[in-house]
């Protein structure tokens, strides 16, 4: 992974040489075999830009925080939707962002790593064999196969180069996701189950949620300035209380159904909302259930429409009369 | 838990509603329970919370004098999501009392020193107890001269106006200074800020103790005022708002710093403000 | 006081024993996670924990918890306490950070005036402390004076020896007066037992980053309030709550009404002061706007304030924050940060 190290690490001293004002891509991190959001703000900072795989984070979401400022982003196949979304719906100004794309040879899964490595081995360098990643640690070499040791949501994708893009960095990844594999598979399951099961299944999960709002924080279709659960002024939408701040089964249920909705069409699949998830909640499940829906009701969304729950046309079928 | 839990409000009745302003009203209320009445104590500058059931919680300084023994009395502007319940109750409604909570204006070291009362609009509210306080017959001789400079934004907005154009003014030893931020037809008397007439009405700082309520865009201007007039940090006390949600130094809210504003404040003098954080 | 060996299977019937006259929450596994939760059978008890995602404070200070509720019937308005069980509680399995965390937490609920609701819960629950067995890389308790073995502030102390058997170190009267309803599953302390204690403490501390220091930081935080380095560490900060939930000592709530009308009720729950609208005003002022304010706040509430209001630190060390932020926003480095910029 050295190499796209290096290149991103070039062309972000590059761009800031071009007046850039804001470069956001992944560092390492505190603890082994973890990377994690970085930000230069100048061309000094740009030595600590690194690409491995534990750069799980989608980075896009970022960019809303800087609206006026001249940004890169990196992005991996799976995030460049969310830059484009967040575009779209007018979240971002695109030609204030130069959207850097990195080839992904899939992420891996930290706390199987971690048991495979020996325990006080520093790693000192991987290397991408395609079907394998190759751990140089101070105790020795390390085979890691992705079959067993990629993160799930990788072991299923189709993306693993972005387009869209403005610059792509180094080679095409081949594909790592075994072709054919059901994306829908577990949701074919959870689906299948009779009603009272199916509920038994969502609730024992749904009971533990914190309301932390990881989920809501980290997803770049969640780009509300304000939630429509913060209530954050008092009288606003009249004062209607959506949801009570009580952390109990019904009202856990009630966010994680509504924000679902909310972001059906939008998401994008990025499964952030399941990575940040302290208690392990499955939440790209119900993402992906909708999704599923939304395909099966109105077929691929057309490239010029920004999501299908999002436009409608005077002839369409209204049910509610 | 009974009596031990100090979260658990005592039941009260709404028994009279004065409307001050536009926005504010001053509620009269009696503990239901006669005993909880005779053993309220309150000092001036103090908060407590009040309910409306199925609404929430919210606190208010309390408006009446510590010497009243009879009732306790707020002035509420309606804001949010409790001050309008309270706004739509009629006397004789029930709701929740309980505190008093945080610290007083300092009367114990005031005693023997006048007193410069400076506020605006409803921050004349946690204000006026100390002023009733030290105008009460028992303690006015423990107490010196009391001046009074307060403004509003028009003639409604003024709080108090039998107290302020009749009481106090007939008070010996007590000079009111009103004032209105932009001329109206009926107004007789200054118009102007509340900072700028300070300037003007030039009280002397010797022997005095400075208490300002209002806008912080007033307190800084009004504050700026005083440094020119020679008064100096620590005697000048004003009151902090944070938000609030137990009163008793357990919900974290309202730090600023390692200060919890409900337990060390609300009231804070301008030497102990500038070591906080400007986070409030 | 005095200790005792309990061998492991007489250690599960302990449990059993005390499944039977108490209610038990104990760690168990739950789709690959601790968790503390009511338990019914000794074998699903975690005897050798580690770290659980949530901490155990929730025993005294749950998420949500009903203060009373209220009725109105025509002129009357009266209001129900809610009233703690009376069945006293087992809290099993409390590592040595946690047993700290009790400490911070007592001081703000059990200052006065005292929180009912905390002070009900804690009078009745026995704590069992359980020593650690491994170190996960995020731990750093021994920078605040914790050792891994200690049972301060645990009713009962085990310490695993090895060999199948427990050191049983018995810590209050309150401890003593539980375990002499069992005495006969207990052996005698043998040789060597508190020898092995020290050698298991010995080599868990040897894994523990000793980088981390703490002692004076307290002092040293109030130079670099005003510093850059808390809007870039913030730059990448969610602004969620999951490293306040996951706290130990975070102890911030909420109180708000559920219901309408005639009957409702009124609960806390737990709030985080990462949250936007944690701090804001009715009138739409928020005193921490920025989410770089907020973050700081955290640390300064668990680095510095809480030494100054109440003289403990208020951070324990057991890196849940470090493992479960989803940005790797890491405690142990604001702290060598800190120690940097003075």
């Amino acid at each position: 992974m050295k190499e796209i190290t290096e290149m991103l690490q070039q062309v972000a001293a590059r761009l800031f040489n071009e007046g850039l004002e804001m470069f956001i891509g992944y560092e390492s991190g505190s603890v082994p075999a973890k990377a994690r959001p970085y930000f230069a703000a100048v061309q000094g900072e740009t030595a600590a830009l690194v690409f491995n795989p534990f750069c799980e984070h989608n980075l896009a979401k970022y960019l809303v925080r800087f609206p006026n400022a001249k940004t890169a982003v990196v992005v991996k196949g799976c995030d460049a939707g969310a830059v484009e979304r967040l575009v779209k719906e007018r979240n971002l100004d695109r030609t204030r962002i130069t959207v850097i794309g990195v080839p992904c040879g899939g992420m891996l899964a930290r706390e199987r790593v971690l048991a495979e490595l020996p325990q006080d081995g520093k790693i000192t360098a991987i290397t991408d064999r395609r079907d394998a990643f190759v751990f140089q640690t101070s105790k020795g070499e390390h085979v890691l196969e992705k079959k067993a040791f990629l993160l799930a949501k990788c072991l299923i994708c189709t993306q693993n180069n972005p387009t869209g893009v403005d610059l792509m960095l180094g080679k095409e990844a081949p594909p790592v996701g075994e072709t054919g594999k059901d994306p829908y598979a577990r949701v074919k399951e959870i689906s299948a189950l009779d009603p009272p099961a199916r509920a038994a299944f969502w609730d024992r999960l749904m009971d533990r949620c914190l309301r932390c709002y990881a989920c809501r924080e980290v997803c770049p279709a969640c780009s509300c300035t304000e939630c429509c659960f913060e209530q954050a002024v008092p009288g606003w939408q009249q004062g209607a209380i959506w949801l009570s701040k009580a952390v109990t089964l019904p009202d856990n249920l009630h966010y994680h159904v509504i924000r679902a909705f909310h972001v059906a069409g939008r998401c994008t699949g990025c499964g952030e909302c399941e990575r940040v998830c302290p208690v392990r909640i499955p939440l790209m499940l119900l993402n992906r259930k909708l999704a599923g829906d939304i395909d099966e009701l109105y077929g691929p969304t057309p490239p010029d429409v920004p999501s299908v729950l999002c436009t409608y046309a005077t002839g369409d079928r209204d049910e509610f009369t | 838990m009974g009596a031990s839990n100090p979260l658990l409000p005592k039941i009260a009745t709404v028994v009279d509603i004065v409307r001050e302003t536009g926005d504010v009203n001053t509620f009269r209320v009696v503990f239901d329970d006669p005993e909880e009445m005779a053993a309220w104590n309150h000092r001036p500058g103090q908060v407590a919370f009040l309910s409306v059931f199925g609404v929430g919680e919210a606190t208010f300084c309390l408006s009446s004098s510590p010497t009243c023994r009879d009732w306790l009395e707020f002035s509420v502007r309606r804001a949010g999501k409790v001050t309008t319940a309270l706004h739509e109750l009629e006397a004789g409604a029930k709701i929740g009392v309980r505190g008093p909570y945080g610290n007083s204006f300092p009367y114990e070291a005031m005693r023997a020193k006048h007193l410069l009362v400076i506020g605006g609009g409803i921050g004349l509210a946690p204000l006026r107890p100390l002023v009733n306080f030290m105008l009460a017959p028992e303690n006015r001789k423990d107490y010196g001269k009391v001046e009074i400079i307060y403004g509003g934004r028009t003639y409604n907005d003024l709080c108090y106006k039998e107290e302020l154009f009749r009481t106090w003014p007939e008070t010996p030893d007590v000079a009111v200074w009103t004032t209105i931020d932009v001329a109206e037809e009926a107004w007789q008397g200054h118009v102007g800020f509340v900072p700028a007439y300070v300037e003007e009405v030039k009280p002397t700082p010797e022997d005095k103790f400075v208490v300002i309520c209002g806008p912080p865009i007033m307190i800084k201007f009004t504050v700026k005022a005083l440094e020119n007039l020679g008064f100096r940090a620590d005697q000048i006390y004003t009151t902090l708002e944070m938000r609030m949600k137990c009163g008793i130094g357990k919900c974290g809210r309202c730090n600023v710093g390692a200060r919890f504003v409900c337990r060390d404040g609300p009231v804070f003098n301008l030497t102990e403000l500038y070591q906080l954080p400007q986070e409030y | 006081m005095d200790s005792k060996i309990i061998k492991k299977d007489k250690l599960l019937s302990l449990l059993e024993r005390f499944i039977a006259g108490y209610h038990v929450l104990a760690p168990v596994r739950e789709d690959g996670m601790l968790v503390y939760r009511p338990v019914g059978i000794p074998g699903d008890v975690e005897l050798n924990p580690g770290r659980s995602v949530l901490p155990p404070k929730g025993r005294f200070f749950p998420q949500t918890e009903i203060l009373y509720s209220y009725r109105i019937e025509g002129e009357k308005l009266t209001l129900e306490e809610y009233v703690e069980e009376a069945r006293q509680v087992i809290l099993f399995g409390v590592h040595p950070c946690d047993l700290r965390s009790f400490a911070v937490l007592d001081a703000v609920f059990t200052e006065e005036p005292r929180d009912a609701y905390f002070t009900a819960r804690r009078n009745n629950t026995i704590i069992v402390g359980v020593s650690c067995s491994s170190v996960l890389p995020e731990c750093f308790c021994t920078a605040f004076g914790i050792s891994p073995v200690e049972g301060n502030g645990a009713d009962i102390h085990l310490t695993d020896i090895g060999a199948g058997a427990y050191l049983v170190e018995v810590l209050t009267p309150r401890g003593k007066e539980l375990l002499q309803k069992f005495d006969s599953l207990f052996e005698d302390n043998v040789a060597g037992a508190e020898e092995a204690k020290r050698a298991k403490e010995a080599s868990l501390i040897k894994k523990i980053s000793l980088s981390v220091k703490v002692n004076d930081l307290h002092e040293k935080m109030a130079s670099i309030f005003e510093n850059p380095y808390w809007e870039k560490i913030s730059r990448r900060c969610l602004g969620c709550g999951v490293c306040t939930y996951v706290c130990p000592t975070c102890h911030c709530f909420d109180i708000m009404d559920d219901g309408a009308g005639k009957a409702g009720e009124r609960f806390r729950c737990w709030d985080s002061c990462l949250f936007r609208e944690y701090t804001l005003h009715t009138s739409g002022h928020n005193p921490r706007h920025a989410l770089a304010q907020r973050l700081r706040n955290r640390f300064f509430h668990k680095l510095s304030y809480n030494n100054q209001r109440y003289n403990i630190e208020g951070c324990v060390g057991c890196g849940r924050c470090v493992a479960l932020c989803p940005v790797n926003i890491d405690i142990r480095e604001v702290i060598g940060a800190v120690r940097g910029l003075v």
